[in-house]
């Protein structure tokens, strides 16, 4: 059991390690960005037409581009936004730091001490289990204001950053261990001196694919219950509920950017602190 | 799960004599109860400890022994709507089936497309580069926002439940294969290539073979999202099973329902998740003996 797990865990990392660089030129075609471009385009316009065809004739609250585009110029002109951003930020950031934190102690404990390990795992997969919906209501009246939102934004962060570094860690290569240990060190020499430096390019994978969910929890975490005070989430069920879906769906997509920017700079940063790792992946 | 760390061990192990196994079978399984034991008692440690660092209040805090009381050993009473132990699983219960009923249905409609998406996108590289990007951007696009649409769209029954978990499966599932897909190995696709494979051939033949590893990934680590896909569908769209039971149970304060109500959907992704991550362990070793090396 205890290896199906161990077998099973490891591939949450797959998230991050994917899109690695959806930026970059690739080998045989045109650069990432400029495929991003022409695909950003094809949707708007798919979209247009939708609004104003289908949609349209349904009576729907399907608005078109240019309202949403409209509204958002208009919103950030009158500063809607900016203290939203601000309050949803400040809780999906305290959220990740804190999740983030205690999934590298506790991937350090269990790799250096396997007894913890099995004590400890199956509560680390329950956290991934708990359905955040229904805990959501039940934190928001325990802890009231902002600590709900980042304690879900940290549930969301916390087991795809632990499997990430656990992985890592375990992907020291194996004659770097035998040569600390052949020179007479223990396990926390060979911790500090390979592991940890092994560790890295997983590590940051696992942080880049962890970032855009803790924007996505402290924004779940405005729609389960707290909604009192500022925040994203907040926002999006007010202007839902006065049936404003221009500004509705301009909120969406402000999020979404959010969450992109957080995955772009979080990118950026792995690279920067791991350049020798891998970045593409394999066979093409 | 006995017999898949059987396939596991080492090859010593199946020369030895029958009841050497069975033995050792059971030592496994022994130990794997006391570890279980373990991990059930620090889960009430840290579920007693919120409570009380917390100071959570009593209408709403329960303790595991309240959960336990409202599951086995209550009597009818105002305080639970007027139904007794067994009247409160039945309601749970109910609610419980058609919750995973809806799960199920959106993990089979998120895994198929995504496995669906993902050849093509392997197929035509430039329709991959147009939306994979975009992939991951909608990933973060809250579905709150497109509620109202989808329920217009799908109206507000099993097609908006298999549209939303299928949502909620999909781009995670959609990325991890497409991984698994590009992780064939170069030397692979250069023999496919002098045998004059077409692309359809060498997706058949190579890469979705080498990309099992990664398909067994996503059906796992989508067990949980299919039950909170769920959840959100009945919740926002549908208005039945747990989601919905959820909600309604705020309205009403009837928190022993809702603590109960939680234990017992962890408890069933969790076993469901360990489900899946057997046959996996099981099945793997033979497809990718490579990936469980690396990855152990």
């Amino acid at each position: 059991m205890m290896a199906d797990v161990q077998v099973a865990v490891g591939s949450e990392v797959a998230v991050a390690a994917l899109g690695a660089n959806p930026g970059r030129a690739d080998r045989d075609g045109m650069p990432g960005w400029l495929g991003g471009l022409i695909g950003t385009v094809l949707l708007v316009a798919l979209w247009e037409i939708l609004a104003v065809t289908v949609f349209h004739k349904l009576g729907s609250g399907v608005p078109r581009p240019n309202d949403v585009v409209t509204q958002l110029w208009h919103d950030f002109g009158h500063g809607l936004y900016w203290k939203n951003i601000r309050q949803t930020l400040k809780e999906a950031v305290t959220g990740y730091v804190g999740a983030v934190v205690l999934a590298a102690v506790l991937a350090v404990a269990f790799v250096q001490v396997p007894v913890v390990e099995k004590a400890l795992l199956r509560l680390a997969i329950a956290s991934y289990c708990v359905p955040i919906i229904a805990i959501g209501p039940i934190l928001v009246f325990a802890l009231r204001g902002d600590r709900p939102k980042s304690v879900l934004a940290g549930l969301l962060v916390f087991f795809p950053t632990l499997v990430g570094m656990i992985l890592g860690l375990r992907s020291a290569d194996a004659s770097s261990l035998d040569l600390i240990r052949a020179a007479g060190g223990g396990r926390w020499a060979q911790l500090v001196k390979v592991r940890l430096r092994a560790a890295l390019p997983s590590t940051f994978a696992a942080l880049q694919g962890a970032a855009p969910a803790a924007i996505l929890g402290a924004i779940i975490g405005d729609l389960l219950g707290g909604q009192q005070g500022i925040g994203l989430g907040i926002l999006m069920v007010d202007s839902e509920q006065a049936l404003d879906i221009s500004r509705t769906w301009g909120i969406g997509i402000v999020c979404a950017g959010l969450a992109g920017i957080a995955y772009g700079l979080t990118g950026v940063l792995g690279r920067l602190a791991t350049p020798w790792a891998p970045r593409r992946t394999q066979g093409r | 799960m006995t017999a898949t760390t059987d396939t596991s061990a080492p090859a010593g192990l199946a020369v030895a004599s029958n009841s050497t196994v069975v033995g050792a079978a059971l030592l496994r399984f022994g130990r794997n109860l006391a570890w279980l034991l373990v991990s059930l008692i620090v889960t009430v440690a840290i579920w007693e400890g919120f409570l009380h660092l917390y100071h959570v209040p009593k209408i709403i805090g329960r303790s595991p022994m309240d959960v336990y009381h409202y599951l086995f050993t209550a009597k009818a009473s105002k305080l639970h709507r007027l139904r007794s132990a067994a009247g409160n699983r039945k309601v749970l219960f109910h609610n419980l089936r058609t919750t995973l009923n809806d799960a199920l249905l959106g993990y089979v409609a998120g895994l198929v497309m995504a496995m669906v998406v993902s050849c093509v996108f392997v197929l035509w590289r430039a329709v991959e580069q147009t939306f994979m990007p975009i992939a991951i951007l909608l990933r973060a696009f809250p579905l709150f926002a497109m509620i109202p649409l989808i329920t217009l769209i799908f109206g507000r029954d099993i097609m908006a439940v298999a549209v939303i978990g299928g949502i909620v499966c999909f781009f995670p599932s959609l990325v991890i294969i497409m991984l698994g897909l590009r992780s064939v190995s170069r030397s692979s696709l250069d023999l496919m290539a002098a045998y004059g494979a077409g692309k359809l051939t060498t997706l058949r033949k190579v890469m979705v073979p080498s990309a099992v590893p990664s398909i067994f990934a996503a059906l796992r680590i989508n067990v949980p999202a299919a039950i909170i896909g769920a959840l959100l569908a009945e919740w926002l769209a549908t208005g039945r099973g747990m989601g919905a039971e959820m909600l309604e149970v705020q309205n009403t304060f009837d928190y022993g329902e809702l603590w109960s109500a939680v234990v017992l959907v962890t408890l069933v992704s969790i076993i469901a998740y360990s489900i899946v991550a057997s046959v996996e362990g099981g099945i793997l070793p033979r497809f990718a003996p490579d990936s469980v090396r690396r990855r152990s």
